[in-house]
């Protein structure tokens, strides 16, 4: 099964806080990078590969906000994977904001399933967002319980490429 | 570890292991040394080590040793004239308090291989006499890498500070660039030596310059002669030319890298150029 990750400049590895980082503009990667190898057990467990990786500062994001969610869609599209993944996006809210807008409009405006994982310090985005995307629930950073969470965010995306019912397990997963 | 512990904190347990058996193994050395008349490391390095040392003092044997021991430091990734100092820092400097006073009194000058000679005419730009190489890494070099790092370290140099060299380009652990590395500091301490025992330039006065005091004034200002400046200039230059076979190899094969990596990477780079958000 294929997968599509959306990361910010942090989770991407190529960049931090700071503006330099912030500013990295949108692109992307075939093949694995950043954040991808701590959820790599998960995602041989369910047999899954992430085909290639989407990045995009969250300041340039904030700049470029409608460009960047677009362009991201129309790449999701043109890679063809079953299934997107953006974040995971602990409790970084610019970062967790991207993540929420991109999955909002891949599954508008395509037919490929995406999902989002955020802490729950996002108040305002998750209260927009819950609703119409799938967040999955996730530790901000240092807490506690982020390798089940990973798991989870993994077993929700096989599902949802499946195309399987997942209402009982949103319950217990998603916000 | 039980299972579910993650990697970064597994790893961090792991490396307790060997910096636990490294303390066991000086501790027992320390408790050996208690029984030796000795009684401590730092006695034994002092009295094995410097005392011989200072007996030899004021010679050029012990100051290419001083100068070999230091590059070699360095090539490790260990500050080299910081350990060598430890030994020989107090020669030095009571060689240089000697020719101050002398100097003081208007007698003539009794040591050569004074603080003020390691300082000024041993290295320039900083251990391994770097400043030549940093010439070289701005002006011929034509790979990224090297050129990026020339330049940025082009200011510091000029300053004695070359540790964006050492660990950046690297000469740590670099089985090309050791050669010159320890070469060019051995050719200045052998030149200068010679230079003042022919009598060429003049010797230090002992006044304690900054040793971050640029090539050229500092010279000037350790022994009062314009003499010693060009003569400064000119082991810099010599020293490029030691460096620059070396530095045109290692540049060669950045430069191939750099190429490899470039293809690489175009192959692997996702290009948003030609993305319509029409196709939706």
């Amino acid at each position: 099964m294929k997968v599509l990750m959306v990361f910010d400049q942090i989770q991407a590895g190529m960049g931090g806080k700071e503006r330099a980082g912030a500013e990295l503009p949108l692109g992307g990667k075939r093949g694995p990078i950043g954040a991808v190898p701590m959820l790599e057990p998960h995602l041989k467990k369910l047999d899954e590969e992430v085909i290639a990786c989407l990045y995009c500062g969250d300041g340039y994001f904030k700049e470029h906000e409608e460009e960047v969610v677009k362009k991201m869609a129309a790449m999701a599209k043109k890679l063809r994977p079953d299934v997107v993944i953006c974040g995971p996006a602990y409790n970084y809210k610019g970062f967790a904001r991207m993540c929420a807008l991109v999955a909002y409009e891949i599954n508008k405006k395509t037919d490929i399933p995406a999902i989002a994982a955020m802490s729950e310090e996002n108040v305002d985005t998750i209260s927009k967002y819950k609703n119409s995307v799938n967040i999955v629930k996730m530790p901000k950073k240092g807490g506690t319980g982020l390798n089940e969470s990973l798991y989870k965010i993994c077993l929700l995306a096989k599902k949802v490429a499946d195309k399987e019912d997942i209402t009982e397990l949103k319950k217990e997963i998603c916000y | 570890m039980p299972k579910g512990v993650p990697p970064s904190v597994f790893n961090s347990f792991a490396a307790l292991i060997p910096s636990a058996i490294v303390m066991l193994i000086f501790f027992i050395i320390r408790i050996l040394f208690e029984f030796t008349p000795y009684e401590n490391a730092f006695d034994f390095v002092y009295k094995v080590l410097q005392a011989p040392l200072m007996a030899v003092g004021d010679s050029l044997g012990a100051e290419i040793i001083y100068v070999l021991l230091s590059s070699v430091f360095w090539f490790f990734g260990i500050n080299g004239p910081s350990v060598t100092n430890t030994v020989y820092s107090p020669m030095h400097m009571s060689l240089s308090v000697e020719n101050v006073k002398a100097f003081q009194q208007g007698l003539s000058l009794p040591h050569i291989y004074t603080q003020q000679f390691v300082d000024m005419f041993e290295t320039f730009g900083g251990g391994g006499s770097t400043l030549s190489l940093v010439i070289l890494m701005v002006t011929v070099c034509k790979s990224q890498r090297i050129k990026q790092l020339g330049k940025l370290s082009l200011v510091p140099g000029i300053f004695g500070i070359n540790e964006p060299i050492i660990f950046g380009l690297p000469i740590v652990l670099n089985p090309i660039m050791i050669i010159p590395f320890i070469g060019v500091p051995l050719m200045n301490t052998i030149l200068s030596s010679i230079a003042f025992k022919t009598g060429f330039l003049p010797y230090t006065n002992g006044v304690n310059l900054p040793w971050t005091t640029p090539i050229g004034f500092s010279g000037f200002l350790v022994t009062g002669s314009i003499k010693a400046s060009i003569f400064q200039l000119i082991l810099l230059a010599l020293g490029c030319l030691v460096y620059y076979p070396f530095i045109k190899t290692l540049d060669k094969n950045y430069l191939k890298d750099e190429s490899s990596e470039n293809t690489k990477d175009e192959s692997e780079d996702i290009s948003f150029d030609d993305i319509s958000i029409d196709d939706l």
